[in-house]
Formats: C-alpha cells, structure tokens, sequence
C-alpha cells in the first residue's frame, strides 16, 4: 500500500506532496520529513538500488533532472513495480503537459495533483496505470479550453 | 516514451495548457522557485500568508477567485506554513462552485487539506450526497474521490447507498471510482461486506468482468482490502519519520506504532479459515482466468496498459499477490494456480523493469503457496537472472525472492552464495541488509565460516557507520550464527575474538564470558588425564589457540600504542580496521585477553603445543615474552585503571603460572612497569596498590628467578638478601605446602618438604576457574588449632605478637588435624587444619601493606622499608594479597583459605566479619567439643548474674563470645564458654527485639563474663567487681590467667568514669557495656558518661599493649564522617600493658548509619603500613540511642513546638512507638542530705537535652530531640512518674521513621527509655566526687567528654 508520493527538489523543496490514509502530520512536520527524504535520496549513488527503508516504511524513489519522484509504501510491496509507476506518472505528465520540468509542477499544480489522484487513490491503492485513462478525467474537466470530451479518451470499445 | 508522446498528441489540449493563475500568484511560485535560501523563501511565504488570509476573508470572493486563493492555500501548507484559515473555504467553495472546473479544485483542495476525522468533513456530506446525484459524471467522480479520502465510520451509512448504486454507471470512470469508494468504506468498516452479501456476491464478481481495465484494477484492489484488510492499515503519523517516532512524541513512539498496529489488527481481524476457503472457491478461477488474460494481452478496454511491452504489470502483481494470499494454505487451491504461474514465468521475461518486478512477484506467490518441485525450479533459474544482473534494483529483488524461497528450501540459496556475498559487499546498504537477512536464514554448520567471515569483513569494510542501528544487528547475527552453527570451538573462539575487535562494544558482555567459560571447561579435559593428549589433540590445542589468537592482538595493541610497526605484519590485522589502541579496544576484549593469557597463557610453553605453533610463533609468544607484552601493557598511560588491574593481575598469573615449571626469566619491563606505576598512578587507587605490591612481592620472592637481561634495577641493593624469605611469602609457602602434603598424606605428623611453588599454586592455581569448592562454614580445621593453643603454657602478650608475626606459633601440628579433611572439600583449596609446622626464618618487616588507605604512603618505588628487625614485624599485612583479585572469580573461598593461616587479626578481617554478620559460628564445634568435656568455673558467672537475668551473660553478648573463638586465641578456650555460646544462639535473635530488656549483669560482669569466663587459675575473677581483676589480670605478666586468655593483641573494653566514679556500684542496667558484635579480639563498649550529658563520646575503645608500643600506635577511624575518633593516651596501666582509650568524638549527630564501622588499626615503628586489627560495625551497637538526644536549646527546632501540657498531649497520641523503663533502687533520699528525687531527675534530665514541659506532683513530662537516620532530627516525648517505692517509670514515645528501618521504632522508644532511666539513675546516684548533673561545665555539643573519664578508670 502506498503511503505518500511525494516529489521533493534537490535542496529539500517540496513541489508536490501527497500523503495516502492514516498519516495526517501538520504541515511543517510534512516539509520536515520530505526534506529528510530528499537528503536520503541525494545521497545515494545511481549505482545503488533506488530503494531504501526510513521509519516504517520502504521508500522507492527515482529521480529526474532536479527532481525526486519519491513513493513510501509499506516493507513488502514490489519496490520493482513502484519503481515502474514512478515512470508511469512521470510518462503521464509528461505526455498532459508536453516536457514536463519543475515549473510546471508549480505553474500547474492542480492539475498535477489530479493526474496523481487518478493513479493513486485517496488510500494508497494503484488505480489506473493507462496513461490515457489518466489524463481523461482532468482533460474532461478543462474540457472548455481543450474541446475533447471524456469519451474521445477512452476506448472506442465502450460507446 | 513513445506511448507518452502519442498521447501527448492525443490530448493536445493538455499540452497547451497555461496556467490560469493569476499573476500575483505566478510571481509568488517564482519568487519562491528561485529563493537563494531558506529565509528568504520563509519570508516570501510569510507575506503572502497575510496577504491570502486578509484576501480570503474579504466579502464576495468570487468563485474563480476562491479557486486560485485555494490552490494557494495548499502551496503554502506544501512548503510548511499551515494555513488553516482557508480549510472552510475549500469546503464552502464544494458546495457552491457552479463549474466542474471550480469544483474540481474545490474537492482537490479539500482532499488535500482535510484528512479523515477533520472536523470539516461532516460539512462536506450534503454536498457529496448532492454531487452524487449529479449527471455529470465529473462531479460524480470528485464525489467519490473525495468520499473515500475523508468519509469515516460515523458517516458512512449514508454514503453506502448511493456509492453503490454508481457500480453499474454509464461511465466507467464513475464505476472505477465507485469501486475505489468502497474499498475505503470496507477499511473503515468491515462488516460492510455481512450487511450488503450481494456485494461479494454479485457486484464485485461483475466488475472483475467489467469490459473497462481500470474497473477490473478496482475490483482487484478491493478484493486485497478484503482479503488482507488492510494489515498495515492506519500506521500514525510517527510511522513515517523514524526521528519522529524516537523523538518521543506521547503516543507516537515505537510503542505507540506497535500499539496502534495492534490495536488495528484486533479491529480488523483477518478472515477465518472458513472465509477464506470461501473465497477460494470464489476468487481463485476468476483471478487465475484474469492473469491468463493478462499474459495474452487480450483485455477488452486495454488501450494504454501496456508498458514496457508488458501488459499491466501493477495489475498483474496485484493477481499474484492475491493468488498468494489464496494458495498460502491450501494444496487444491494452489494447485490450480501452477499452470498459469509456470506461464507467468515464462511469458514475462523479456528483459525489462516492469517484467521483473511481475516475475519478482510471481516467484514469490510460488514460494508462499503449496510448493511444487517444478515450479520452485523454475523460479530458482528465474533468479539468477536477478542476482547476475548488475542492476542493483533488479540484485535487491532477487535476493528478497531468494530469501522466499530459502525459507521453504534453503538449498535454493546455495548456488547463489557468490552472488549474494557480492551483494554484502556492493556498498549498497539497502542490498546489505537484504542480504544479510538471506544470509542468516540459509547459513547452516557448512557454510557458516564463510557467512560468518564475510559478514565480519563487512563490519570492518562495509558502508554502515559506527553507531548504525545496522550495524548492531549484524553483530547480534554474526553472534547467533556462530553460537549455532561453529563448526569448531576454536573457529568460535576465534571469530568471536575477530568481532570483539571490530565492534567489540555492540558484542554483549555474555559473548565474552561464554567464550572464556569454553577455554576453561572445554580445554580442562586434557589436564585430567595427560596421557591421552595425544589421542584428542582438539580439546588441548582449544586453548592454544585462544592464547595465541589474543596475545596477537596484545602484541598488536601494545605495538600499536608504543608506535611499532609489528602490528601491521600480524595477518589477522585488517589495513581497513582502526587501529587497535589501548582507549579504543573494548572493555570486554582487554577483560579477555588479561584474563585468557593470565590463566592460561603457560600453554604456549608446552611442547605439545608448540609442535603445533609455527616456529614464530613459538618464539614469539614464549613465557617471558608474553610477560613482556603484558608489562609494556601495563605500562601505557592511557589504560584505563580496570585495564590496569586486569594487567597487573595477569603478570602475577604468567609469573606464578611459569615458575611452577622452573627458572624464568623476568623482563625488565615488568619490573619498571611496577616501579613507576607504584611511584605514579598506585597511591589513591587502592586496588591497584594492592595488586602492584602483590606483584612486587612475587617478583621479589621468586626464588627461581634469572634476570634476563641483568638489567633490572629493582630499586633496591637489597633485593637479593630480600629474596625468598621476604613477605612471608615462603613462610606462607612453607604452610600450604604442609596442608597440601598433609591432605594428601592423611597425616601431618609425617608431611613432605613442600614445594616451593606450592603457595603461589594455591594462591593462581592453574586451570582452576571452573573448579568448584566448598566452603565449610564450621572452619572445623581451626579445631585442632585452638585445642593446641588452649594446653600450650601461657606466652607474654609480647613474645606472642613477635612470634606470632614471624609465624612461628601459627602452625598447629596436631595428629588430629585431619579430622575436617574427612568431610571431604573436593576442590584444590582445602580447608584442614594445620599439621607438621615448619619454622621459617624471621624475617623483617617490609612496607607491603594491608589495603588501609595509610598503607597509600608506602608508594615509593620498590624501596621495601627494610628496617632492622628490633621490632615485632608486619607479616601478616603480606597475607593480605588480594586474593579476590588474584583468583579472578574464586574470590571468596581463597580470601578464607587465606583467613586461616593468615591469622585472624590480619587480613582475615573483613572475611571475618562477613562470617560474623551472616551468624556463622566460627569454630563452633570445638567449643561445644570443649564444653562438653570441661564445665567450668563460668557457671558462677551466670548464677551470680541477678534474678531477673534471663540469659547468660554470654548469651547477652554473643558476638564479643564469637570473636573470642574466632581469633582462635583471644579467649581462652574454655568450658564455661560452652552454654554461654550455645544461649547465645537461642537469645541472639530476641535479644535484639525483647521489650523490655531484661535486666542485665553489670558492665564490668559482662566485662569480664566474656574475656575471662573461664578463666581456671582465676575462678573468682567472674563473680568479684570485675575491674579490679581485669587490670590486675592486665597488668601481671606472670598471671597464667590473661596469658593463656592472650589475644595477639588483646583488645579489652573498660569501664567509663561514670562506671568508675559509682564503682564498685554497677553502673546501671541501661546497657552500658555493649560489645561491639564483629571486632576479632577486641571488646568495645559504649559508656553513657559524663560525656553523654554533653552529646558525645559514647563509645570507648581500650586496648591492652605489649610494652614497647605507645598508645599513639593505635589508630582508630570510622568510616562513617559523622563520627570523629580521639586517641586518648593513657598512662600504663602495668609493666607489659597499656591501655589507649578512643573516643568517639562529639557530636554523635545521628544514630549510626546502617554501614560504619571503626576499625582499629596498629601501627608498628618501624613499618610503613599499619596493621588492621579489625573493625566493628557500629550497627550492632545498641544502647547507642542515649548519645543521640540532641540539645534543643541550641535546636530550637520541633521540640522546641512542645511548650505546653496540651501540646505533649497532643504530640504524645500520635505517636506510635512507646517503651518503658521502670527501675527499682533509687536511693533512699537521705535527710536533707538529697534534693528531692524528682528535682535531681529533672536536673539530670534537663542535662541530658530533655525539655521540661510541666512538672506535675512526681511526674515530669519533657520533650526532647533525638537524631535519626531515617528523618533528621525527630521529636521525642518523655513521661516520668516517681513511685512512692523509691521507683520510677520511664516512658517514650517516638514518632515512626525514626529509625532508618521502621520496624526498629520499638527497639529505639526502648533505647531511649534505658536513656532517660540512665540520665536519671545517674543524677540520683550517690558518690564521692560524683559531678552534679547538667552542671555548667557540661562541654557543649562538639567538645568532647572530658578526658578525665578515663584517667579515673585507670586510678583503680
């Protein structure tokens, strides 16, 4: 079970956090805590696996130009498999925003976090991994500005 | 990529999307993006805090604006700053927002700043339950979203309905969401699934049919839920920062981690067996069907599901994991999976990511399930595909999904050990930890060296730093795996010795002391029969290899330390260790290598041994040599004093050890090393000047000894005529070897010429620390001892003492003297009494001291004070070796080994008193045996005692009866000691505790009831005022009396003046004369004097000397600071004898606390430590209660609250302990020649720091302070009624907590009664010279009594 997605700057900054059921910190223990993680992160070599354990949970994370995509999840999940819906996220992103950089996290951010929400419910579960299925929902939502209805999205399949 | 690009161009709309953000807000994200520092984007952050809350609460926001002012909100709680004052905004933005696109952002922001349980939420349900009912499926689904992140248990009801009515939605995406809503709703509430069966039963199985992918995935995850419900499910906050946790937030540490899973796990109990078997049939072919589907890549509603070339992969692990869980515990079920999970291994591997983490999952689900050979096959082959990968994420699964599979079969790990040691090495520490986790779970005896040295190796090189967590669960691994599975005790011992050296302060302590347990049991077995050496050239060489493997080290850390070279050529040594040093090397390493190499280092001198030992090593580690490390240890400046100690006792042990088998050679270093820490670091660290003199005397009296090198300067040209005879050493030498002879011949009379090195056997015995012994409490071996003594004509005090300081009369030499070696101690150390006494040389006194701290003077350097011999010598100081710390464990039994031929008044001391205080009857036997056969004239002294006497005298003074036996000569061992010893069992214990105390005999009967009872050439001296006689006894040499009674040093008790002026009156029965319980020889008394009046000097010492010595020899201190000791000089008392008086100096301030003691030492001229005599605890002083009322004038503390009848009245109910005293023989008031009594009595009491509170008629009422340990100073209450009889009653009440042990109330009211009956007696008794009580002169607190106390004792 994922635990939070979080997506942390080399200098500790967040640009996007997440945190799946259970855990409420406040805030300043939150910006605490990520930039803990990015140090972790930063100080493991590429060389080595992009795991690691911290507090209860096994820490998965992958990391683009500046950025720490970074995913906790519980001990024994398939770090292998988070690994991979890093990548799929990132693919997502990029794919909705056309090179996706740090900017446009920020410039973006709520949409960004609905991509997010698609992938990963609100309890830390893997929703939906097809990219298109992913973007659908939100370009459904800017619908006015995009002109794609829902079902453009989806597979022919279901009309 | 591709996939992305192409949808890239598909949505297109996303693509161009610019951010709608106002431009307040845009500037604000790249003010803070390029922030130089932490501050400054604080501040950036601070600002636009104010400028939002001010913002947000304006009137008529609109909507749009409220969206943006809103994702604001959550950028500044995503950078740390909490901005609770827009949490209501979001919510009321859900409700109001007219566009999906206002709304979309309203149910973001409150997912994102809400959680579940906030106090929002129950606002937000209304407008989910409107949503719901929406026809636009977008705000449906931001509904559900939202509904699952923040919908608890209390609100769910309402939700359930409606949720479930979206799973069969137009829209897929509803459906999904719908899906995923539930799941929420099952973790929040279980019992969902018995309210709502058709959810199980019809509409979940629908939607793992669904035609849309991401419904199935929903379906998926909510089946997990049910199956595992969610295990790990609400892990506090505190899980997630390990700081955080440790940081002890209440509730939220470790404990309150695991008591939250707990308390999950009873909310969420897995399913029963019976459910599960439920949703095998249910699960297993539809999941089994679905995986096949996956792997075919023929799902309906798949476009974009690929990845990587693999169809779904995080659906296809959530199958497998689901299968897993399924097929864990049933044949049938798992049976139906093996088709489909041979498939998945196949079809799968092509190379990428996303595939290994399908196979990882896959190989898992078979190691979990019912295991079937060809599967576990070919998930074996399929790992190596993981672990020769060079990709350490791919390494770090295949280890995990090895360590699954070595637990069904740990063979599986075999031919991966390269591989998995690589991993170990990789510098990767999450791959380490793995990896080392695999390691433990598939070592076993046959590769347990190679785990084992690897892991070790990993210590020393591996990336954990010191202090890791890690780092100490390694060790804890290594140590359980080489206590498991060594395949030899010398591999353990020898990588044991490896890891104490690389993180010897992560080994627990018990590692080390098994392993010193093993070399001495283990390799004991070839010393019992050396004739088979040969045939288990194993169990010998054990130790060889333990000795040889620490003196390495030793020779690498004194190496190191001395900036040598050698160190670095030992093989052992690893270039990446730190370097060994004498600060840094690990307690429990240093502890074993002193101790290994002292006990058993001789081994390497063995022949046998060394045809084992490389020629090097041979001549590496020969006897001298290792002497030599072990001095060139003790000699580092940096070692700790512990260190030192182990060191110092290591030498004694290599010198004693190797002198047994002849001449050897002593480096010069030992003895510098000796010299200089005598002169430097000894003096204040008194074991260690123990330890050091002990050595010093081994060097010294080493017979065989050859200097190496002819180098040795042992300070002293006397050296030589010291050698052999000097410290008593051989004498002692001479007297063990007969017991020895003597135990093995059966007879003394006939023992052999002992050997020389027999003492210092006995004393180190080699190979002896797993020997058991036996301890004869009875000492039945002194028996024969003080038979001998008792029929021996009678020695001056004199004569006694210089012989008995040159051991000449110590040996007993009677035939019976084997009778004790017939109970039979098994072990070396041998309690029979003393047969065929050798006569030693004189010999002369040397400065090798007893552990008194005076003895700290004697640190000049191997200077032995070598005076002339005019004066009786100091021999028994030698025996005072620190047997404890020669003998390493076997502390106790050789300390009382050493008792006994040592002599009771030297060393033996604190064993003594040890035996005293646990109620052993030190010889006891051969007084009854002695009782029996000859009653004597002490049965006077009871009949004589008064009719009210319940006991004997010696049973009212049993100690001092005890210590007469127990110096074997102090007390004349004699028949009419017998009943008294034998009440005094019987009375000791309610002697303590009777109220009232029975009437006693006077002072001087008891007196002399206990040094002379029995006394035959003096019949009379019991029954006569015992003081006269016990100064005539004193004082006439050439009475047989006090000569066969003759102590070495006779330490007799004597009355105060106050006993003296009323003499020849007893004093009174206010127990004056107390013997001190535990003083070998010496007979101490407490006096309620004229002192007393003044608040002190309450206890009296004498001590009768052989002439020749002054008074000033006798040195008396107490260990407690809150009494000060006062010689006091006396005249002689006789031609042979004088007697020194100590006082306890004043203030008593306080009862005596529970540990002091005095301790009488004497201090002979001419010798530099003075000889202990004894001590005496001053617990066992009773009657000491008198000394401690306290002045209250100059205290006017509670007492002084007592000013009134009331008061007292008051005071007295609550008090709990009372005592009364009542006494008969007031003297008759004589015709105007008396005060009345009761005026007289106030006087004396008003001296003795009571407090008249009112005088009624014959009655006094007064208050008073008393100390205590326990509380301070405490109020004490008397009342004082005259009867017209001439008698008087005292009673006290003292408050609880008085006494340091509650339960002693009682017995102190008592004391303190016997007190203030004393004070009044003493007032009211007649007498010549008598001072008036409570006069002016009475000393304040702090003087002490007048001295004339005792120079009055002496004019009788």
């Amino acid at each position: 079970m994922i635990r939070y997605v979080l997506v942390v700057n080399r200098t500790g900054q967040t640009r996007l956090s997440r945190y799946c059921s259970g855990a409420s910190m406040s805030p300043e223990s939150r910006a605490l805590f990520e930039a803990t993680l990015a140090r972790l992160c930063l100080g493991r070599s590429q060389s080595q696996c992009s795991f690691f354990e911290h507090g209860e949970h096994q820490v998965v994370y992958r990391r683009y130009a500046s950025l720490f995509f970074i995913i906790g999840t519980d001990r024994d999940d398939n770090a292998l498999a988070i690994l991979e819906l890093i990548h799929q996220f990132v693919i997502s992103l990029d794919s909705f925003f056309g090179n996706v950089s740090e900017l446009d996290l920020m410039y973006r951010m709520d949409m960004v976090y609905s991509l997010l929400d698609e992938i990963v419910t609100a309890d830390g579960s893997i929703a939906e991994t097809s990219p298109a299925a992913i973007a659908a929902p939100l370009s459904l939502a800017l619908g006015g500005k995009a002109g794609l209805s829902v079902t453009d999205l989806l597979d022919p399949a279901f009309h | 990529m591709d996939v992305a690009k192409e949808l890239a161009q598909a949505v297109g709309a996303g693509a161009g999307v610019s951010s709608n953000y106002s431009r307040e807000f845009t500037e604000l994200i790249r003010a803070v993006s390029d922030a130089q520092s932490k501050e400054e984007e604080e501040s950036l952050l601070k600002t636009e805090f104010k400028r939002l809350s001010s913002k947000m609460s304006e009137p008529n926001v609109s909507d749009k604006a409220m969206r943006e002012y809103l994702l604001r909100v959550v950028f500044l709680e995503m950078l740390g700053l909490p901005a609770t004052f827009g949490h209501i905004h979001a919510v009321n933005l859900a409700q109001k927002a007219q566009t999906v696109s206002e709304k979309r952002v309203a149910y973001l922001a409150v997912r994102l700043l809400l959680h579940r349980g906030h106090e929002l939420c129950i606002m937000l349900i209304q407008t989910i339950l409107r949503d719901l009912q929406s026809g636009n499926a977008l705000e449906i689904s931001y509904a559900l979203s939202t509904a699952s992140a923040l919908v608890t248990r209390e609100l769910l009801p309402a939700l359930y309905a409606p949720v479930v009515g979206h799973l069969t939605h137009g829209k897929e995406l509803v459906r999904k969401k719908a899906l995923q809503c539930l799941r929420s709703f099952l973790a929040e509430e279980p019992d969902l699934v018995q309210q709502y069966p058709q959810l199980v039963e019809q509409q979940l199985p629908a939607a793992l049919q669904d035609r849309d992918f991401g419904v199935v995935a929903a379906a998926l995850s909510l089946y997990d839920e049910l199956l595992t419900r969610g295990a790990a499910r609400a892990v506090p906050a505190a899980a997630l920062v390990p700081g955080l946790a440790r940081a002890g937030a209440p509730g939220d540490g470790p404990a309150g981690v695991a008591a939250a899973a707990a308390a999950v796990r009873e909310a969420f109990p897995l399913p029963s067996p019976a459910e599960m078997a439920e949703w095998r049939t249910r699960l297993v072919p539809p999941l089994v069907e679905l995986q096949g589907r996956f792997l075919k890549q023929r799902i309906t509603g798949s476009r974009g599901y690929e990845y990587s070339g693999v169809f779904a992969p995080w659906y296809q692990v959530q199958v497998l994991k689901l299968l897993a869980l399924l097929g864990a515990d049933s044949r049938d079920a798992s049976e139906k999976m093996f088709p489909i999970l041979l498939q998945t291994l196949h079809v799968v591997g092509n190379g990428v990511d996303a595939a290994y983490a399908v196979l990882y999952e896959a190989i898992r689900c078979i190691a979990l399930i019912y295991p079937h050979p060809k599967l576990f096959e070919c998930a074996a082959e399929a790992l190596g595909r993981f672990l020769n990968s060079s990709n350490h994420n791919l390494k770090h699964l295949g280890i995990a999904s090895l360590a699954e599979l070595a637990r069904a079969d740990p063979s599986f790990a075999h031919p991966h050990q390269v591989a998995v040691l690589e991993c170990l090495e990789s510098g990767d520490q999450t791959l380490a930890k793995r990896s080392l986790a695999l390691l433990a779970r598939v070592s076993n005896v046959n590769n347990v060296e190679v785990v084992v040295a690897r892991m070790i190796r990993f210590l020393r090189t591996g990336s954990l730093s010191p202090g890791e967590e890690g780092r100490r669960e390694l060790v804890a691994q290594i140590v359980d795996l080489s206590e498991r599975f060594a395949p030899s005790h010398e591999w353990y011992i020898g990588t044991m010795v490896q890891l104490f050296e690389v993180a010897g302060d992560l080994v627990d302590a018990r590692v080390a002391e098994n392993i010193m347990l093993l070399i001495a049991e283990t390799g004991g077995e070839e010393d019992e029969d050396e004739g088979d050496d040969a045939s288990e050239p194993g169990a010998g060489l054990l130790r060889v290899h333990a000795v040889l493997s620490l003196a390495r080290l030793l020779r690498r850390l004194v190496a190191n330390e001395e900036g040598d070279s050698i160190g670095d050529d030992d093989p052992a040594a690893c270039p990446m260790a730190a370097p060994l040093s004498v600060e840094t090397i690990p307690r429990m390493l240093l502890f074993m290598i002193c101790w290994v190499i002292g006990e058993y280092g001789y081994v390497l001198a063995d022949p046998a041994a060394q045809a084992h030992l490389s020629p090097g090593d041979v001549a590496a580690f020969h006897g001298a040599a290792l002497l030599d490390m072990a001095a060139r240890l003790l000699s580092q400046p940096l070692l700790s004093p512990a260190g030192r100690a182990w060191a110092v006792t290591m030498c004694m042990k290599l010198l004693v050890h190797q002198a047994e088998t002849g001449p050897i050679s002593i480096p010069a270093t030992v003895e510098h090393a000796v010299g200089r820490l005598l002169a430097h670091h000894a003096p204040g660290n008194r074991d260690l000047l123990q330890r050091l003199l002990e050595l010093r005397a081994l060097l010294v009296s080493a017979p065989a000894v050859k200097y190496a090198s002819g180098t040795v300067d042992t300070g002293a040209s006397g050296a030589g005529s010291l050698a052999g005879d000097l410290l008593g050493l051989d004498l002692a030498e001479a007297r063990w070897g007969a017991v020895a002879s003597s135990a093995g011949g059966g007879a003394g009379s006939d023992a052999e010429p002992p050997h020389p090195a027999s003492v210092r056997a006995l004393l180190l015995p080699r190979d002896a620390s797993s020997e058991e012994f036996d301890i004869d409490p009875s000492l039945g071996f002194l028996d024969a001892f003080v038979q001998e003594r008792a029929s021996r004509p009678a020695l001056s005090t004199v004569s006694m003492v210089r012989r008995r300081v040159a051991g000449t009369e110590l040996g007993g030499g009677s035939g019976a003297a084997t009778t004790a070696g017939g109970s039979g101690p098994r072990s070396g150390i041998r309690f029979e009494a003393y047969a065929a006494p050798v006569l030693p040389v004189p010999t002369m006194a040397t400065g090798l001291g007893s552990a008194w701290p005076g003895a700290s003077g004697t640190g000049s350097a191997g200077a032995p004070a070598g005076t002339p011999a005019s004066l009786p010598g100091t021999a028994p100081a030698v025996h005072s070796l620190n047997l404890a710390a020669l003998s390493g464990n076997m502390d106790l039994p050789t300390s009382l080994a050493d008792a006994g031929p040592a002599g009771a008044v030297s060393a033996g001391a604190p064993v003594d008193l040890a035996g005293a205080k646990a109620k052993q009857r030190w010889g006891r036997t051969g007084y009854q045996g002695r009782g029996d056969a000859a009653p004597g004239p002490a049965a006077p002294a009871a009949s004589n005692t008064p009719p009210d006497v319940t006991t004997s005298p010696a049973s009212r003074h049993p100690s001092s009866l005890d210590f007469a036996g127990l110096t074997a000569t102090a007390a004349a061992p004699t028949a009419g000691m017998a009943p008294g010893a034998e009440a005094a069992d019987r009375a000791r214990a309610p002697a303590s505790a009777s109220v009232p105390a029975p009437r006693g005999p006077s002072a001087e009967e008891r007196a002399a009831a206990a040094l002379f009872a029995g006394v035959s050439s003096r019949p009379g001296a019991v029954s006569q005022p015992a003081t006269p006689s016990l100064l005539d006894a004193l004082s006439s040499p050439a009475s047989p009396a006090p000569a066969s009674a003759s102590a070495d040093l006779l330490l007799l008790g004597l009355a105060g003046a106050g006993a003296s002026a009323a003499a020849p009156r007893p004093l009174d029965d206010a127990d004056p004369w107390a013997p001190v319980a535990g003083l070998p020889g010496a007979f101490c008394c407490r006096v309620p004097s004229a002192g007393d009046t003044a608040g002190g000097s309450p206890l009296r010492l004498a001590v009768a000397l052989p002439a020749g010595m002054s008074p000033a020899d006798i040195v008396f201190s107490t260990s407690s600071p809150i009494f000060g000791v006062r010689t006091q000089p006396l005249p002689a008392a006789g031609p042979n004898v004088l007697v020194a008086g100590a006082v306890l100096q004043t203030p008593l301030a306080a009862l005596p606390p529970p540990h002091a003691t005095v301790r009488i030492t004497l201090r002979v001229p001419g010798v530099e430590a003075p000889i202990s005599l004894g001590e005496a605890p001053l617990e066992e002083l009773p009657g000491g209660v008198a000394g401690t009322l306290l002045p209250f004038l100059s205290n006017p503390g509670s007492a002084g609250t007592v000013a009134t009848t009331a008061d007292f009245g008051q005071l007295w109910v609550r008090l709990p302990h009372e005592a009364s005293s009542p006494r008969q023989g007031l003297p008759a008031a004589g015709p105007g020649a008396r005060p009345p009594a009761e005026e007289v009595a106030e006087g004396a009491l008003l001296a003795g720091h009571l407090r008249l509170v009112e005088r009624i008629g014959t009655e006094l009422i007064m208050a008073g302070r008393v100390a205590a340990t326990a509380a301070g100073a405490a109020d004490m209450l008397a009342h004082l009624r005259f009867f017209p009889d001439q008698t008087f009653k005292v009673t006290v009440r003292v408050p609880a907590g008085l006494a340091a042990d509650a339960s002693l109330g009682g017995q102190v009211a008592e004391h303190l009664a016997h007190a203030v009956a004393a004070l009044v007696t003493r007032g009211l008794a007649p007498g010549p010279g008598k001072k008036q009580p409570g006069l002016a002169t009475a000393p304040g607190p702090g003087a002490p009594a007048a001295s004339p106390d005792i120079g009055m004792l002496l004019d009788l």
